[in-house]
């Protein structure tokens, strides 16, 4: 079994040093469907399992207003890859972990590689990666691309996700009573309707609307669920 | 170094860059002969550089340290301008083996921001272990 | 329910996130001066920020003219050498290896230095931090012009080459400012056209080539801005609203030879296919049309009839038939041209060719020929991928036009004042 890994984070995060350390030589370009974005991918052999890994463009969010998190989150929601590896800048955590909040609402099977550690300790940041491991949920190992720290180490991380054996508790970012109650109405509408929430997670579908994601709503469109967009108040 | 002490360095050199860069810039519209080469931009660039300099004289002299900022750039301004500069002799120089130019003038060589580089490498060492000292520590 | 939106949500996983760090993140000495502070301190100052950048510029420039000089030399000669192997050229098949093989395709491949000389020092300020900072100061420039930020980005990856400027204008969320940024990219100079300002300036401005070639980047910089501030006023608003300015500053690394050589050797090897395929093909083509038919002189050869054919609609700005043939020809790239005056000048070696440049042109023309080498038309590759990403032949067609018109307005300016400081 090959064990599909997604490559994501912001710019500028060393993700490019990243998929080379994992990959090596084994890499080829090509384009992503339909658009001229450049899509690399590439393989590696570690402790006899076989991993193809796929680099996803560098954004900020996972909004549908840019072709490049366009990109992203249809191959999340789409491609469904075993193990999605958000390398996050340690020494911009800040702005880095919105994406990654982001990427658990999707319901990804994600590990967080806390990468630029170097930089990040020059800063005098010192982080608790097992209390961010606990209260994200997911694995998050510490590295430092340039020098291929910690690559071993994440190889190891992504078959162990890749098996299913995360023993984390799962975590929800909660947005406080008054959003929740709204999020939890439109997620019963949309549990109604099997197909739909089987394609897509259904609370990720739920606060795209109260968004007002635009590809979102054009979802709910075509699956016809009006009472949902009534709802938010979105009239055609 | 203490922040005054780098205070007075950097007055001296930017004040001296300034003073070349002047030199520089305005001899292109005069007729005359001397070692300083008559070149308008490298003269702005001179300036601009003296200008970094200046603007990190007063908060050194108050014992500021955020005035060590505009020392650092500058050093760092000047060490780039100085190396482009030696880089050039060589091209010049490899040239003059090569044939293609008759003469290899040295003086005409030396230009003022090469003196100024040398005049601010004690700084640049300086920093450079700074930087070291901050990164492993 | 009205008050619900993105923005609330946003608000809300950046709570989040400031409880998590609170958690799991302890910063020691908070408050200490660091070195990336200092840096940014100087780098992004408002009155500074703008000197040094367009300083560094200049040396950036001065050292990819300069000090490549020597490396191009010893490859001509090079070159040269392989040229004389058959001796004169009597029969069309040794003409085509020393005229066109080497006398065209070897020129051109001498400049293979200044290219390669420019992306290290890129890859230096890149690779430091630098660049992003020159952005950001230069998007902030923009902003108080009128002009969305976050488009200076790809404006500073057209020094490359524009073809993947082009694409990086995805990160722009607004679709007008995207449009924008796509139809002003071309006028940033792209490496394709140094080789001819590296010919023509080293023919005309000896020890200040290497100012001359930087004022055409910096002019390549103005025109966009002034280009964009236009298109701003007479475009429509497009579709899409504009996305939050979210300015990502790297920090500041010491960069590492290994990979600042990689990244100069990675354009080298791009150069190289290019001078295997479509620089090889041009100088096939230039060839033959310089050389047939057989025994004609070059004034009724086929590249003769082309440029007779099409001078005049230069030759108000000074271009002879010779300079509109490369002109004509550097639609397919740009390094074109200067193959062109190689093969079509019929001279070995680049201080000849420049003697022949020198020659061909004033002072002014030559200068109004960088000019319009600058502005008249990106190239081919370049207009497929702005048809690619528009998705509209007519912004596409729109652009070659507002372009060539530009390029004979500015040129066309060049030349009367020109003429008029020189007193002609």
């Amino acid at each position: 079994m090959i064990i599909k890994v997604a490559l994501i984070g912001n710019p500028n995060v060393g993700k490019t040093a990243i998929f080379n350390a994992l990959t090596g030589s084994r890499q080829h370009v090509g384009n992503w469907p339909g658009v001229t974005v450049e899509k690399k991918e590439g393989r590696c052999t570690h402790r006899g399992a076989e991993m193809e890994v796929v680099d996803l463009p560098g954004i900020y969010s996972l909004t549908a207003s840019s072709i490049d998190e366009r990109i992203a989150r249809n191959y999340i929601i789409k491609e469904r890859p075993d193990v999605v590896v958000d390398i996050v800048d340690a020494s911009n955590i800040e702005r880095n972990l919105y994406l990654t909040l982001l990427l658990l609402e999707l319901e990804a099977n994600l590990i967080v590689a806390l990468n630029m550690m170097d930089i990040a300790a020059s800063k005098g940041y010192e982080f608790d990666t097992e209390k961010l491991s606990l209260l994200l949920g997911v694995p998050v190992i510490p590295t430092v691309a340039t020098t291929h720290f910690g690559i071993r180490e994440l190889k190891d991380a992504i078959i162990e996700a890749a098996s299913g054996k995360n023993k984390r508790r799962k975590v929800t970012i909660g947005y406080g009573e008054d959003l929740e109650t709204e999020i939890r109405r439109i997620e019963e509408m949309i549990m109604e309707d099997p197909h739909l929430s089987g394609t897509y997670p259904p609370r990720w579908l739920a606060i795209k609307i109260l968004e007002r994601d635009e590809e979102v709503i054009g979802i709910l469109e075509r699956y016809q669920k009006k009472d949902v967009l009534e709802v938010v108040g979105w009239e055609k | 170094m203490n922040l005054r002490g780098m205070g007075v360095y950097a007055l001296l050199i930017g004040a001296l860059c300034v003073v070349f860069g002047l030199l520089e810039a305005v001899l292109v519209f005069m007729e005359c002969e001397i070692w300083i080469p008559r070149d308008l931009f490298g003269g702005l660039a001179l300036i601009v550089i003296g200008a970094v300099y200046l603007s990190g004289v007063r908060e050194l002299l108050e014992e500021k340290n955020e005035g060590i900022s505009f020392l650092l750039v500058g050093s760092i301004l000047i060490g780039v301008f100085g190396i482009l500069h030696i880089l050039m002799i060589g091209a010049d120089w490899l040239m003059y083996l090569l044939g293609e130019v008759d003469e290899f003038p040295v003086v005409n060589a030396l230009r003022p921001e090469i003196l100024l580089f040398v005049a601010a490498l004690p700084v640049i060492v300086y920093f450079i272990r700074g930087v070291e000292l901050q990164s492993s520590g | 329910m009205g008050e619900i939106d993105a923005d609330t949500f946003a608000d809300r996983r950046y709570r989040t996130i400031e409880e998590i760090l609170k958690a799991s993140l302890r910063v020691r000495g908070r408050g200490e001066l660091t070195i990336s502070d200092m840096l940014d301190r100087v780098f992004l100052n408002r009155v500074l920020g703008i000197p040094i950048f367009l300083i560094l510029m200049w040396a950036t420039f001065q050292f990819a003219f300069a000090v490549s000089e020597p490396f191009m030399v010893m490859l001509e000669r090079a070159f040269g050498w392989l040229g004389g192997l058959f001796g004169e050229a009597e029969t069309p098949l040794v003409s085509f290896w020393s005229d066109g093989i080497c006398g065209g395709l070897g020129f051109v491949m001498v400049f293979i230095f200044p290219i390669m000389f420019l992306f290290l020092a890129l890859a230096i300020l890149e690779d430091s931090g630098y660049l992003p900072r020159a952005a950001f100061v230069m998007d902030r420039l923009m902003y108080r012009c009128g002009l969305h930020g976050r488009s200076f980005i790809p404006l500073l990856m057209g020094f490359g080459c524009n073809l993947p400027a082009i694409m990086a204008t995805r990160t722009i969320g607004d679709e007008r400012d995207r449009l924008i940024t796509i139809l002003v990219n071309p006028l940033i100079s792209c490496s394709a056209r140094l080789p001819v300002y590296v010919l023509i300036a080293g023919a005309f401005f000896g020890a200040h080539a290497g100012t001359a070639i930087f004022l055409m980047y910096v002019l390549g910089i103005v025109l966009a801005i002034m280009m964009a501030l236009l298109f701003r006023r007479v475009i429509p608003g497009l579709k899409g609203r504009p996305s939050p300015f979210l300015m990502e500053l790297p920090p500041y690394r010491r960069p590492t030879g290994r990979s600042i050589l990689l990244h100069m050797w990675s354009r080298a090897v791009v150069f190289l296919r290019k001078a295997g395929t479509i620089l090889l093909g041009g100088a096939i083509i230039l060839w033959f049309m310089s050389s047939f038919p057989w025994g004609a002189d070059l004034g009724s050869s086929y590249a003769g009839m082309l440029g007779h054919l099409i001078e005049p609609i230069v030759r108000p700005l000074g271009f002879d038939w010779m300079g509109a043939v490369a002109l004509f020809f550097g639609f397919l790239a740009k390094e074109i041209v200067v193959e062109t005056f190689g093969i079509l000048y019929g001279v070995g070696g680049e201080d000849e060719i420049m003697a022949a440049v020198a020659g061909h042109m004033t002072p002014v023309t030559g200068l109004a020929f960088m000019v319009f080498t600058l502005i008249y038309l990106p190239c081919l590759a370049t207009l497929g991928t702005v048809r690619a990403e528009t998705g509209s032949w007519k912004w596409t067609g729109f652009m070659v036009l507002y372009q060539l018109l530009l390029a004979y307005t500015v040129a066309g300016i060049v030349v009367i004042t020109g003429n008029l400081v020189m007193g002609v």
